[in-house]
C-alpha cells in the first residue's frame, strides 16, 4: 500500500493528467468491448462468454489486414466488419439454437466456440505471440499536455471510441433500426406481431457486437503481443463493468468502463500489489448497494 | 424426469463391484489413473453440482472452497508438522464459514450478477493469497516428499488414492441422492425451477439456499482436500483459480447437472476426450485438437441439453420399463 | 634387431593383425547385440499453452544432437530413442508422465525439459525410482543447492537463478557507477518467478553499488496484455533506471507499449531477458541501448563454433535458437561425453562419470562446460550482459561475468541459506 504516492499524484497536475488519460485509454477500449456484451445481453437476453474470442479476431484480422495493406485505416474498418460477420454466422447457425435455454448450455456452446476459435486463430497464425507493430504515422514522440505524458496513438484510440461510442448512441436512440432494437429488448412478441423479421434482427444485433469487439481488438493491436487466448482477461473485465453498470445498459457499460479505468490508473500508483482486488471488490460494493448494477436492465 | 431410487441403486451397485474390482483384474497403470482423475473431477462437479443442478445457482466461484481446502492440509503441515490428513476438518470449517459469510449478501443477487460475486469473491481470495507471506504468497506451499508413516497419505503406488477417492466419492453421492428424494431436494428444486412461485408456496428459500451452499461448500473443501494430498503442492491460481471453476462448472453441465450420475459422466467424458484429441494429433497441441473437442461440446449442447446423461437415461430406463411390464 | 624387417609384410604385422580380427571376431557379437538394443531416454516437456516453446525449442535441440551421437554409434554403442510427451505445464502431469515413460514405455534415464515447478516433481520421481534425471530448463537454484533436494542420480545442466543474479547485479552496478543511477525502479510479473528474481538481482546489486535506491515497485500480473497504467506509474516515478525480468510475450507488450511513450529514451533499462530471439525478433521496434542477460545469442561467446552451432539450429529448424536450445543440446553432449568415459550407458556408471566432468562446448564461456561433483550442477557457462541495437545481431558485445567472482558469491549465499 503506498498511499503517500497516491495522495501526492493528486496534489501535481502532471500526475493527475497522465492517470486520468491511461483511465480513459483502457476505459474506452473496455467499453467498446463491454458496450457489445451488454448490447447482445440486453436484447437477446444472452450471456456471449465468446464475445472476449471475437475481440481476438478482431486483433488478428486487422494484424493480417495491416500486414497485407499498410494502411492501418482500411484494417481497422476491416478487422470490424470481417468481426461483424463472424458474429452474425456464430448467432444465425449456433447461438440461436439455445435462446430461452438455461445459462448453462448457452455457456456449454459458447465455451466450445472459445476452443474452436482459439485453435483456428493458432491453425492460421500459429502459437507463437505475434506483433502487429505501431504504424509509421504514430511512430512520434509523446504530447507533453499540463505536464503529463500523452501519446498521440492513446489520443487517437480515445478519439476513435468516443467516436464509435457516439455513433452507436445515435444508432439506438436515433435511427429506426435502433428503435426496433430497444422494442425487442422491451417486448420481444411483439415484434414478430408487428411482421418484423426477428431472426435478422437477432443477427444484426449479435454482428453489431461483433462490430464493436472487433473494433476493440484492432485498435488494441498495436500495442499488444497478440496470442491464442488473448481475449480471456478482458472477457473478465468486461463482465466486471457489465456488472458494475448494469446488463443491458449502455450507458452503464459506459459509466462502469471508465470507473475501471480510472481504479486500475490510480490503484497502481496507491496499491501496487492489489491492483486487480480493487477491481473486484468496487464491484462487491456496488452489487451491495444495488444488486442489478448502476443502470439496471434498461437498454441505453 | 423423476430420479428413481431403484435406477440410481442399481446402476451405483454395478460400478462400485466393477470398479473396486477393476485393479485386481486389469493393472493398467493408464485406467487406475484415469479413475483417479476422474473421481477427483467428479468430486468436484458433484459438489458443485448440489447448487447450480439442484438449486439454479451457477456458481463459478467454487475455487474458493476448493482453494481452502486444499490450502488446509498443507498449511498444517509446513507450520506444524502435521499430517496434511488433519487440515481437512480444518478446510471443512473455513470453508463452511465463508460459505455463511458470502451466502447472506449474494443471494439477494440473481442468475449473472450472482455468479460474477462469487468469481469476485474467489479473485479476492486469491489475489489475497498471493500477497501473503504466511500462506507461501505466490511460491505456494508443498506437502511431504517421503512419507513419514501412512498418515501422510503420501502413496509411492497409486492403489490407496484409487479407493480413497472412490469411497469420498461413494460418500459424496449417497449423500446427493438422499437430498434428491427428500423434501430439502424438492425445495431446491422448486427454487430452482421459479424461486418466486417456491416462496408463494411455503419454502424457506433462503435457508434452502444457504443449507445448499453450505454443504457444496463443505464437499468442494474436500475435493480441493483430496487434490491436494495427491499432488502435493498448492498455489494461489491451481487453488483459486477461475479456469478450474470454469472447467468444474462445464463438466457438470456437459455430464447433466441436476442428475445424480450427471457430472461423473461429463468428468470421465471429459478426460479421455481431452487426451485423446490431444494425442490424436500430435503431442504438439497442434492441429484440430480443440476444434474437435470444442465441436463436441458444441454438439452435445445442441442436441442433449440435458447432459450426456440424459442421453443414457432416455435408454435405458424404457427398456427396463418395458422389461418390468412384461 | 633390424633383422626381422623384409620387404612386404612383416610378421609382427601379421601378428598384430591376426590378433586384430580374432578380437574383431569374438567382439563382433557383442556389438551387434548392443546395436541391436537400442536406449530409450524419457523426455518430459511443456509441448502446449502458452509456453509451448519451450517445449518445443527443447526437442529440436535433442533431436539434433542425438542424430549426431547416433550417427557415432550412440551411448557406448547403443542408439538413443528419444521418448518425449506433453505435461501441459502442469507439475502433477509431470509426475505422472516421467513414471509412466519409465515404468511403461522403458526409458531408462531422464532428460527433464521442465520449467521450474515439473522439475521438482520430476525430481521426485527420479529420488523414488533411483533413475539418471538431467534437468534441463529448471532454474531454480534450490534444485541441486539445498542438499535435502540432492540425490546422486539428478543433475542440472542449464543456468541457474544465482549466476544470472550474481552477474546482472555485476554488470548494473558498473553500468550504475559510470552513468550516476542510484534512483531505481522495478517492474516484474508478479508470481514467484517474477518476485525472486526481482529480489535477487536487488540484492547483488547493492552488494555491488551501496547507494541505490528501489524507490518504488510495479508488478503486473503475469500475461496481463495492457501495461498502461505500469508505464504511466514509472513515468511519474521518474526512475533512473528500470529493472525488470519480463519475458516473452509479456516483455514485447511491455516494450511495444513503453515506446510509445518513450520511455527508453528518459530510462535506462535493464531487461534480463530481452536478449532472446524470441522477444528480439517479435519486437518491431526495438529500442537501442537496453541492458540484457544473454539467455541465447549467436554473438556470444564470440567463437566461430557458436555461431556456426547457431546458423546450422536455424538452417534445420527455421527458427532461432532460444535458451532451452543450448541446454537441451548440452545434455546431449554430456552424456555422450559421459557414456564414453564409463564406456557404458548403465544409469549409476553415466552418474559417476558425469560428476564433475568438464567437455568442449561451443556455449562454454571458456570453451569448456563442467558438471560441478559436489552439488552435481552446471558451471562455466557463457553468462554476461550486453546492449541492444534494432537490427541483427541485435546484441553485437556481451560482457561475460566473472566466474571466479560468481562463485565466490554463491558460496556465500550458499552458508547463508544454510545450504553447506
Amino acid at each position: 500500500m503506498d498511499l503517500a504516492s497516491l495522495v501526492s499524484c493528486f496534489g501535481s497536475s502532471a500526475c493527475l493528467v497522465t492517470q486520468v488519460t491511461s483511465g480513459l485509454i483502457i476505459g474506452m477500449l473496455l467499453f467498446l468491448v463491454a458496450a457489445g456484451l451488454t448490447l447482445i445481453f440486453g436484447v437477446l437476453k444472452v450471456i456471449n462468454f465468446t464475445h472476449g474470442a471475437f475481440y481476438m479476431l478482431g486483433a488478428y484480422f486487422a494484424f493480417s489486414i495491416f500486414k497485407a495493406t499498410d494502411s492501418y485505416v482500411i484494417a481497422m474498418f476491416g478487422a470490424a466488419v470481417a468481426t461483424a460477420v463472424v458474429g452474425l454466422i456464430f448467432e444465425r447457425l449456433f447461438m440461436s439454437r439455445v435462446y430461452g435455454r438455461n445459462m448453462l448450455m448457452q455457456l456449454l456452446v459458447c465455451y466450445g466456440f472459445i476452443l474452436i476459435f482459439d485453435d483456428v486463430v493458432k491453425i492460421i497464425w500459429g502459437a507463437e505471440f505475434r506483433s502487429m507493430g505501431m504504424p509509421a504515422i504514430f511512430q512520434v514522440p509523446p504530447l507533453f499536455i499540463a505536464g503529463g505524458v500523452v501519446p498521440p496513438f492513446y489520443l487517437f484510440l480515445v478519439s476513435m471510441t468516443t467516436v464509435i461510442g457516439v455513433t452507436l448512441w445515435l444508432v439506438i436512440e436515433r435511427t429506426r433500426f435502433g428503435k426496433i432494437v430497444r422494442a425487442a429488448a422491451h417486448n420481444p412478441s411483439m415484434l414478430s406481431v408487428l411482421g418484423i423479421n426477428t431472426g435478422v434482427l437477432y443477427g444484426l444485433v449479435f454482428g453489431l457486437g461483433g462490430l464493436l469487439a472487433g473494433f476493440a481488438g484492432a485498435l488494441a493491436a498495436p500495442v499488444r503481443s497478440l496470442t491464442p487466448g488473448m481475449g480471456f482477461s478482458i472477457l473478465i473485465e468486461s463482465f466486471i463493468v457489465t456488472v458494475i453498470g448494469g446488463m443491458g445498459s449502455i450507458v452503464g457499460a459506459f459509466i462502469g468502463s471508465l470507473l475501471i479505468g480510472l481504479i486500475r490508473t490510480f490503484g497502481t500508483v496507491g496499491f501496487p500489489l492489489f491492483t486487480d482486488g480493487l477491481m473486484y471488490l468496487f464491484m462487491v460494493m456496488v452489487l451491495i448497494a444495488r444488486p442489478t448494477g448502476l443502470f439496471g436492465k434498461e437498454i441505453a | 424426469m423423476r430420479p428413481s431410487l431403484r435406477n440410481d441403486l442399481v446402476i451405483g451397485a454395478i460400478a462400485i463391484v466393477v470398479l473396486v474390482l477393476l485393479p485386481l483384474v486389469s493393472p493398467s497403470k493408464a485406467l487406475i489413473d484415469f479413475v483417479i482423475r476422474a473421481a477427483s473431477l467428479g468430486l468436484f462437479a458433484t459438489s458443485l453440482n448440489l447448487l447450480i443442478g439442484y438449486g439454479g445457482m451457477v456458481s463459478f466461484g467454487h475455487g474458493s472452497f476448493f482453494g481452502l481446502g486444499a490450502y488446509t492440509p498443507l498449511l498444517f503441515y509446513t507450520l506444524w508438522g502435521w499430517p496434511p490428513m488433519a487440515g481437512i476438518p480444518a478446510g471443512i470449517a473455513l470453508s463452511i464459514g465463508l460459505s455463511l459469510l458470502i451466502g447472506m449478501p449474494t443471494f439477494r443477487l440473481t442468475g449473472h450478477y450472482f455468479s460474477m460475486a462469487t468469481i469476485a469473491v474467489a479473485e479476492l481470495i486469491r489475489i489475497f493469497t498471493g500477497t501473503w507471506d504466511f500462506v507461501g504468497a505466490a511460491i505456494g506451499l508443498q506437502g511431504p516428499a517421503i512419507a513419514r508413516g501412512w498418515w501422510d497419505l503420501t502413496f509411492r503406488s497409486e492403489l490407496p488414492y484409487y479407493y480413497l477417492f472412490l469411497a469420498v466419492l461413494a460418500l459424496l453421492l449417497a449423500v446427493t441422492s438422499f437430498i434428491e428424494r427428500r423434501r430439502f431436494g424438492f425445495y431446491l428444486r422448486a427454487i430452482k425451477a421459479s424461486e418466486r412461485a417456491a416462496r408463494s408456496l411455503g419454502v424457506p428459500v433462503r435457508r434452502t439456499k444457504m443449507q445448499a451452499l453450505a454443504l457444496s461448500a463443505a464437499f468442494t473443501s474436500v475435493a480441493g482436500s483430496l487434490y491436494v494430498i495427491k499432488t502435493g503442492f498448492i498455489d494461489p491460481d491451481s487453488g483459486f483459480g477461475i479456469l478450474i471453476s470454469v472447467q468444474m462448472v462445464i463438466i457438470a453441465a456437459l455430464g447433466g447437472a441436476g442428475t445424480l450420475y450427471g457430472p461423473l459422466v461429463g468428468a470421465a467424458i471429459l478426460i479421455p476426450l481431452q487426451t485423446a484429441t490431444n494425442t490424436w494429433f500430435g503431442g504438439g497441441g497442434s492441429g484440430l485438437t480443440y476444434i474437435l473437442y470444442g465441436g463436441i461440446i458444441v454438439l452435445i449442447a445442441r442436441f442433449e441439453p440435458g447432459g450426456v446423461f440424459e442421453l443414457w437415461h432416455h435408454i435405458i430406463p424404457q427398456r427396463w420399463r418395458s422389461k418390468l411390464a412384461a | 634387431m633390424a633383422t626381422y624387417r623384409r620387404s612386404g609384410i612383416s610378421r609382427r604385422a601379421v601378428v598384430e593383425g591376426a590378433a586384430a580380427t580374432a578380437i574383431g571376431i569374438l567382439a563382433a557379437p557383442m556389438i551387434s547385440r548392443a546395436q541391436a538394443k537400442p536406449i530409450k531416454i524419457g523426455m518430459p516437456t511443456i509441448l502446449s499453452g502458452r509456453v509451448a516453446q519451450l517445449g518445443t525449442s527443447s526437442r529440436n535441440a535433442v533431436m539434433l544432437e542425438v542424430d549426431k551421437v547416433n550417427a557415432t554409434g550412440g551411448l557406448a554403442g547403443r542408439p538413443i530413442e528419444m521418448v518425449i510427451r506433453d505435461s501441459k505445464g502442469q507439475p502433477q502431469e509431470a509426475a505422472r508422465v516421467a513414471r509412466e515413460l519409465i515404468n511403461s514405455d522403458g526409458c531408462e534415464l531422464l532428460i527433464d525439459a521442465e520449467a521450474s515447478s515439473g522439475a521438482f516433481a520430476v525430481h521426485e520421481v527420479a529420488r523414488d525410482l533411483k533413475i539418471l534425471c538431467l534437468h534441463t530448463n529448471s532454474e531454480t537454484s534450490s534444485l541441486t543447492a539445498d542438499p535435502k533436494q540432492r540425490i546422486p542420480n539428478a543433475f542440472r545442466v542449464c543456468r541457474q537463478g544465482i549466476h544470472d543474479s550474481i552477474v546482472g547485479g555485476a554488470y548494473s552496478a558498473n553500468v550504475a557507477n559510470a552513468k550516476k543511477l542510484t534512483k531505481w525502479m522495478t517492474c516484474s510479473p508478479d508470481y514467484a518467478y517474477g518476485r525472486d528474481t526481482t529480489a535477487q538481482f536487488v540484492e547483488y546489486l547493492k552488494h555491488f553499488k551501496s547507494d541505490v535506491e528501489v524507490v518504488s515497485e510495479a508488478w503486473p500480473k503475469l500475461f496481463q496484455p495492457d501495461y498502461t497504467e505500469v508505464l504511466t506509474k514509472i513515468l511519474q516515478t521518474k526512475p533512473q533506471a528500470l529493472y525488470s525480468c519480463l519475458w516473452g510475450g509479456d516483455l514485447t507488450s511491455f516494450i511495444e507499449q513503453g515506446n510509445i511513450y518513450a520511455l527508453f529514451t528518459q530510462t535506462e533499462t535493464f531487461a534480463v531477458n530481452m536478449a532472446d530471439y524470441t522477444a528480439l525478433t517479435v519486437v518491431k521496434n526495438l529500442p537501442k541501448g537496453i541492458h540484457s542477460g544473454n539467455r541465447y545469442i549467436k554473438t556470444f561467446p564470440k567463437t566461430a563454433q557458436n555461431a556456426s552451432w547457431a546458423d546450422a539450429y536455424r538452417a534445420k529448424y527455421n527458427e532461432y535458437p532460444t535458451n532451452w536450445v543450448w541446454q537441451n543440446a548440452t545434455a546431449v553432449n554430456f552424456l555422450s561425453a559421459a557414456a564414453r568415459k564409463a564406456n557404458s550407458a548403465d544409469g549409476t556408471k553415466l552418474a559417476d562419470a558425469l560428476r564433475g566432468l568438464t567437455i568442449d562446448s561451443p556455449f562454454g564461456s571458456n570453451g569448456k562446460l563442467t558438471l560441478r561433483a559436489d552439488d552435481q550442477t552446471l558451471i562455466d557457462y557463457a553468462v554476461g550482459w550486453g546492449t541492444t541495437i534494432p537490427t541483427e545481431p541485435y546484441v553485437p558485445d556481451v560482457t561475460q561475468g566473472d566466474w571466479r567472482q560468481i562463485i565466490e558469491l554463491e558460496t556465500e549465499w550458499k552458508k547463508k541459506n544454510n545450504y553447506t
